[in-house]
């Protein structure tokens, strides 16, 4: 599995953020195929998300475990099936979206906010703390990621909370680095000079000078570690240490439907479905913001 | 900075890394909820008398701290305790699983380089035509599917539909050689799809930066064919960023790997892991963690240096 949390800096053009305005950001990012398939995905795997209760025709939960019920085809009344209790499999993807979004959502903002103000001590505060934090972010890049998480969901315990604080774990490290970088490149720039020469504080460069300028580094990280968080996600309630049953989850909808594999696919392949077609929303998000936040990439 | 202060330097720095992930190990396995106490002695026993002699026999009515020295001094004597189950010392649990999780990770990892030198280079030779966005969609397709469902669609259309290889099992290499490499093919490529899929475009997006610099239009200026102007002089540079992204995924495998066994039934460091959290025998899952993220810290130290030699420019600083 693909579970390395890669590191995206933007260009170093000695004018990181400055260059480009928001609005053409927002421009070239859906100028390109990239971004606009990426953007439709995410847009319309959100949607049905959030609309989940207008769109299912039935409880994600509402057995029907009479013969007729059970592991049914694609038909006009379950156009994804049935799975092995009779539930609407259409029903519990929609459903499993919210999960997985909002676990993979929260645990990337609070990777975000807890990596970033990290990393911006570790470059403001100087030398014990840039020790301190720099050596810890090593100690939990140490790990492979999924083992990593395993660890933290059971240290947590198994469920939902445990899903988010490992997800957020294994994220902090990324944003740590690319802000603690970021930082320090910033703080050598004539305009920080400037702000300290007439007399601003710490506090106030940090908040009108430097993190202006991190956001489009962390924006770009971010998408590619919701990408990243979908997956482990996933693959935790595969293991059965996310997501318990009988809640929809992408990743626990799998794991059952690996027992029924031979007798009906059709419950494997709309679960295997939904993560692909995120996952691949998402990374091609990520290229295309990061394209669009380089200066250098419209040359290639 | 001269080679040996260099040496000295890093293996200082990998020695507190590996120091604070064993901490971190040992924090984390003692905060699971639950008595590892009542685990042992099954969860019928209620005497309370019964208990508190085992708990003293497992030495866990000590304070934290001395568990902690107790448990560091047995670590750097390479003693991981007993499994609470079985009694069996962990060390020798892992001896047997680690060599076939090294298999498969390196299987894995020859499949996806494989896959992304011979797809990377044609893609790059094939720029912008539809050879080359045939080769970037699938590169995208495979990091977006993540492997253990990979592993699930490859059994169902591999083995099941077209019955060419094994659902799952294992044979030691040793036993019979032939028959472990056709139950690993399956497993291997599924876990190496992911890499191949990321050092696929590195590769391209490599070969495309330098194709530009001066000495590769001086070798194409003395006539040198394609192929050898790839292989011989673009490569070279190529593979300098290509060998760092590629120990990131060796380590990445490991991780992979987890999953992967567990699905294709391999008796490596995975499975050792996933049977004993279900089993919650906590020491042995701790042993695996542990030696799994030295492993991964040993493969980053070594990556370190290979590019330290490979772009001598590097290790100065």
């Amino acid at each position: 599995m693909n579970t390395t949390p890669e590191l995206v800096l933007p260009a170093d053009d000695g004018t990181a953020g400055l260059s480009i305005g928001r609005s053409s950001i927002v421009g070239r990012l859906f100028a390109t195929p990239q971004g606009c398939i990426g953007g439709l995905i995410i847009a319309v795997i959100i949607a049905a998300a959030l609309c989940a209760p207008l769109i299912a025709r039935y409880d994600p939960l509402q057995q029907d475990l009479s013969s007729g019920g059970i592991l049914q085809g694609v038909s006009g009344h379950h156009i994804l099936g049935t799975d092995d209790l009779g539930r609407d499999i259409f029903s519990r993807i929609l459903y499993g979206g919210r999960i997985s979004l909002f676990i993979a959502g929260a645990a990337v903002a609070l990777a975000v906010v807890l990596g970033t103000a990290l990393g911006t001590i570790a470059a403001s505060a100087g030398d014990w703390w840039d020790v301190v934090i720099m050596r810890l972010m090593d100690a939990l890049l140490a790990f492979p990621v999924l083992v990593l998480a395993i660890a933290l969901s059971l240290a947590v315990g198994r469920g939902m909370l445990g899903l988010i604080v490992a997800v957020t774990v294994v994220n902090i490290p990324v944003f740590t680095r690319l802000t603690r970088a970021q930082v320090l490149h910033i703080n050598t720039q004539q305009y920080i000079t400037a702000a300290t020469a007439i007399g601003a504080g710490a506090f106030y460069k940090i908040r009108h000078h430097v993190i202006p300028n991190l956001v489009n580094a962390l924006i770009v990280q971010a998408t590619v570690a919701l990408s990243f968080a979908i997956i482990i996600e996933a693959g935790l309630s595969f293991l059965g240490l996310g997501v318990q049953a009988p809640d929809p989850d992408w990743g626990v909808m799998i794991s059952t439907a690996e027992t029924f594999m031979i007798v009906a696919p059709h419950m494997m392949l709309a679960p295997a479905g939904a993560i692909f077609l995120t996952v691949l929303g998402l990374n091609l998000l990520g290229d295309a913001l990061s394209d669009a936040l380089d200066p250098r990439a419209s040359h290639e | 900075m001269n080679v040996v202060q260099y040496l000295a330097r890093r293996l200082l720095g990998l020695a507190v890394v590996l120091w604070l992930t064993s901490t971190t190990v040992f924090i984390l396995l003692r905060v699971i909820p639950g008595d590892p106490v009542q685990i042992v002695a099954g969860l019928g026993i209620v005497d309370a008398a019964a208990l508190h002699k085992l708990r003293s026999a497992l030495g866990l009515d000590q304070p934290i701290a001395v568990q902690y020295a107790i448990w560091l001094a047995h670590l750097l004597r390479g003693d991981l305790g007993v499994s609470l189950r079985s009694g069996t010392p962990v060390v020798s649990l892992i001896a047997q699983a680690l060599p076939i999780t090294l298999e498969l990770a390196a299987l894995a990892l020859l499949a996806g380089i494989t896959m992304s030198v011979l797809l990377g280079v044609a893609a790059a030779r094939r720029r912008r035509r539809i050879g080359d966005l045939l080769i970037t969609s699938g590169a995208l397709a495979g990091i977006s599917l993540p492997s253990f469902v990979l592993a699930l669609l490859s059994i169902y259309l591999v083995s099941v539909k077209l019955r060419l290889l094994p659902t799952g099992g294992f044979v030691p290499l040793s036993q019979d050689p032939a028959q472990n490499l056709k139950l690993m093919i399956l497993p291997a490529i599924t876990l190496g799809t992911g890499t191949a899929g990321i050092l696929v475009r590195m590769m391209r997006r490599n070969l495309i930066d330098v194709s530009g610099e001066d000495y590769i239009r001086t070798a194409r200026a003395k006539g040198l064919s394609p192929r050898r102007v790839i292989y011989r002089h673009a490569m070279r540079n190529a593979v300098i960023p290509y060998v760092t992204i590629a120990g990131l995924e060796a380590g990445a495998l490991l991780s992979g790997a987890v999953i992967t066994e567990r699905i294709f039934a391999i008796p490596g460091m995975g499975q050792l892991m996933m049977l004993n959290i279900a089993e919650r025998d906590y020491p042995v899952v701790q042993g695996c963690v542990l030696v799994v993220a030295a492993l991964y810290v040993a493969v980053n130290f070594v990556i370190d240096l290979l590019y330290a030699w490979l772009d001598p420019r590097m290790a100065v600083r």
